[in-house]
């Protein structure tokens, strides 16, 4: 067989056998492709940028950066605004930047975005730069749900509880049913669910109260109170639905009616007709 | 027999540390060629097979280079730094193959004139059982011949392994520790090489930068190589035909009990072609390659080869010569090497080992028709050995070339017990001090 032997050429030296021992430990190999590299690119940069030469550097960086920022691709010529009322539109139009033409580089879209969602009348917003260089706005309007009364103003809701814009009087949106009391904006879903519920009454109401900010208080436009539990109240006023339709509780001399523990509901008669009952001398409670 | 071992002892715990780090070079440095491997151990194959984590191979070859050797003549180092070159050179080359560094090197050279001794001791055993302090001082108890130790005469222990033991009479012990006896005998194999070799051979290797962590005969690790476990079991001889040396060495229950090396090989085949034909070494060491055989054909004088030459003068450049006359040339050669190594077989009490088997390894081996003269000179049991396959080893290291390279890889990593695996009584001290340690507390407390 003829054996492959390399002929005996020159020998490396002591130096460069040593360097190559030195290459193949992994310590020394890494440091001499990583690190020396590094170390002479910094050394570099340190000993080449200093004082004007930075400061003109910058400044030839800065001149083609704006050479490229407004190219006529880049730029951006009108503004659309959607699904806005005109009062939000404006107010949208003064969020954005004024001065047209704009590079799209320049406009950081996310900010705007995030500006546009913290819009308290905003649900949800799009904000996109079209073909042809409009920036484009989508927005959702929030749907004011009900108008909630506190002790010192009238503002609208919308079913999720967050607060749109002031009233000046409740005439302004008879159309919405009124909640009231503090704490009543973080429970505006269950309001919404209790004045469904309270259509089946058949008589008028006049709105939530919200009651040491746990539980609800429906009050009828007669002035009639019913107290609704903290727990499941739609069931407790299902409850007085009921016994409305077999006893006609809510067509009698009663103001309040106390549902608040579920198992014993309480009636409390105004004074002229406890007055009626005591004269007929009779007692009769309601259960 | 104490002070000898040191730098074998150290070689040896040198040895377990390579191969704990992972990476050890086997360096075969030969008249011819030097070739390098590194070889890889793989501890945690090792560890799943739960074994003797050296048993089997363990390891692979990740580098291995052979090169053209410089500055050795008859296996010995002769011009220090030209060897040393072609050590850089060859471990540069292996290491750039493995991509990795290798600190440690286990050597074999088969020069130094290596001379065989039978050694026996006899002791008695003072406790009922023999344990391993009694292993060492019955080998500490050889009788030592005087084989020239000592600056002046200059020859080193190279090999001192125990083949034998007897233990009241009952001979043939492998391991004698643990089994109960008075007397217990040991038979030792020692091998005694030229100092100044060893030491330039070690010199060569500290000026790589390297340590050496193991020297042996190439003649042994040939035979560790190329002889396949029956032969060494049975008894078989290697005969390794190299260029500038041939090492001849016994096999008999698994242990080599005879090598010795003589300064005849194939590069005096080739030194008398280039002298009978009148042409250049290289074209010599060619034509013995490509053409040379030993047994003659019927077309052996029909065959032209050229013999070439570059001296310009066009009737000298274009001489032929028959392959009759080139075998006519080769053959008294090989003969005379052959005969050689009949005379150490003898004197090595090869006739009285039940098998014969003779295993022809080296480059040398390689000549057509080897075999069959060998068979005339030697004996009829002749074959051409292969080493062993290795893990990794490139085929064209794979030829009965590289048997000594590879069996001194097999020999790192499954070493057989040497004299100074023994001499080194397990040290009683840690235990017996925590016991009276122990004992103390009970007492006191």
């Amino acid at each position: 067989m003829q054996q492959m032997i390399a002929p005996a050429g020159p020998a490396p030296s002591r130096l460069t056998y040593r360097i190559q021992r030195l290459m193949l430990s992994p310590l020394h190999r890494t440091l001499a492709i990583a690190g020396l590299p590094i170390l002479l690119l910094l050394a570099a940069l340190a000993a080449g940028l200093h004082g004007e030469r930075r400061s003109s550097l910058a400044e030839a960086w800065a001149e083609a950066w704006r050479a490229v920022e407004t190219r006529p691709e880049l730029m951006i010529g009108s503004i659309e605004v959607s699904g806005a009322g005109a009062a939000l539109e404006e107010e949208i139009r003064s969020m954005l930047p004024v001065a047209l033409p704009v590079s799209a580089l320049a406009l950081d879209l996310g900010a705007l975005h995030g500006r546009i969602v913290g819009l308290s009348s905003v649900a949800e917003a799009g904000v996109r730069i079209r073909n042809g260089g409009a920036l484009e706005v989508t927005v959702l309007e929030r749907e004011p749900a009900v108008v909630w009364r506190t002790r010192y103003r009238l503002s609208l809701l919308d079913a999720s509880g967050v607060g749109l814009e002031g009233l000046e009087s409740r005439r302004q949106r008879l159309d919405l049913p009124l909640v009231a009391g503090a704490g009543a904006d973080e429970a505006v879903a269950e309001a919404l669910a209790l004045f469904g519920a309270a259509e089946r009454l058949g008589a008028p109401v006049a709105g939530l109260v919200r009651v040491g900010e746990r539980r609800w208080d429906l009050v009828l436009a007669s002035g009639l109170r019913i107290l609704l539990p903290e727990r499941d109240p739609a069931a407790a006023l299902a409850e007085v639905i009921r016994m409305d339709r077999s006893g006609g509780l809510l067509s009698r001399e009663v103001r309040v009616v106390d549902m608040r523990l579920p198992q014993r509901p309480t009636a409390r008669m105004s004074a002229a007709g406890a007055e009626r009952l005591w004269g007929a001398g009779a007692v009769q409670g309601e259960g | 027999m104490s002070g000898l071992y040191e730098s074998q002892k150290l070689m040896r715990s040198m040895r377990n540390a390579a191969i704990q780090r992972g990476a050890v070079a086997v360096l075969d440095i030969g008249t011819f060629k030097i070739s390098c491997l590194v070889l890889q151990f793989d501890r945690s194959e090792a560890h799943l097979s739960g074994a003797d984590p050296l048993a089997g191979q363990a390891f692979r070859v990740i580098g291995a280079r052979p090169i053209a050797s410089r500055g050795v003549r008859a296996g010995e180092i002769a011009a220090m730094r030209e060897t040393e070159g072609a050590m850089r050179a060859v471990l540069q080359a292996a290491q750039k193959m493995a991509s990795t560094r290798v600190d440690h090197v286990l050597a074999c050279f088969s020069g130094g004139l290596s001379r065989s001794y039978g050694l026996a001791g006899e002791i008695e055993i003072g406790a009922e059982q023999v344990d391993e302090r009694d292993v060492g001082r019955v080998l500490a108890a050889c009788d030592m011949p005087d084989y020239g130790a000592g600056y002046d005469a200059g020859r080193e222990i190279l090999h001192a392994q125990p083949v034998n033991f007897e233990l009241d009479g009952r001979s043939g012990l492998r391991d004698p520790r643990g089994q109960a006896g008075r007397r217990l005998k040991a038979d030792v194999h020692m091998v005694t090489v030229d100092a100044v070799a060893v030491h330039n051979l070690a010199y060569c290797v500290r000026r790589c930068d390297l340590e050496l962590a193991g020297l042996a005969p190439s003649a042994y690790v040939s035979g560790v190589s190329a002889l396949v476990e029956d032969e060494q079991e049975l008894g078989g001889a290697c005969i390794d035909i190299g260029a500038g040396t041939t090492g001849v060495s016994i096999f008999f229950k698994k242990h080599m009990i005879y090598v010795e090396s003589f300064g005849i090989g194939g590069e005096h085949v080739t030194k008398d072609i280039s002298r009978g034909l009148g042409t250049s070494m290289a074209m010599a060491e060619r034509i013995k390659t490509v053409y040379g055989g030993l047994v003659a054909t019927g077309s052996d004088d029909r065959e032209e080869i050229g013999v070439g030459g570059e001296t310009g003068d066009f009737e000298h450049d274009r001489r032929s010569v028959t392959r009759a006359e080139l075998i006519g040339v080769i053959r008294p050669r090989m003969e005379e090497i052959l005969e050689e190594a009949r005379k150490r077989l003898d004197a090595g009490g090869f006739d009285h080992l039940p098998s014969r088997q003779i295993v022809l390894t080296g480059g040398g081996s390689q000549i057509p028709g080897v075999d069959e003269l060998a068979g005339r000179i030697l004996g009829q049991r002749v074959r051409l050995g292969r080493p062993m396959r290795l893990r990794g080893l490139p085929s064209a290291m794979a030829g009965p070339g590289h048997a000594a390279a590879v069996g001194m890889s097999l020999l790192a990593a499954t070493p057989q017990d040497e004299c100074w695996d023994f001499d080194v009584a397990p040290e009683r001290f840690p235990t017996t001090s925590l016991r009276r340690a122990a004992k103390w507390l009970k007492e006191n407390w």
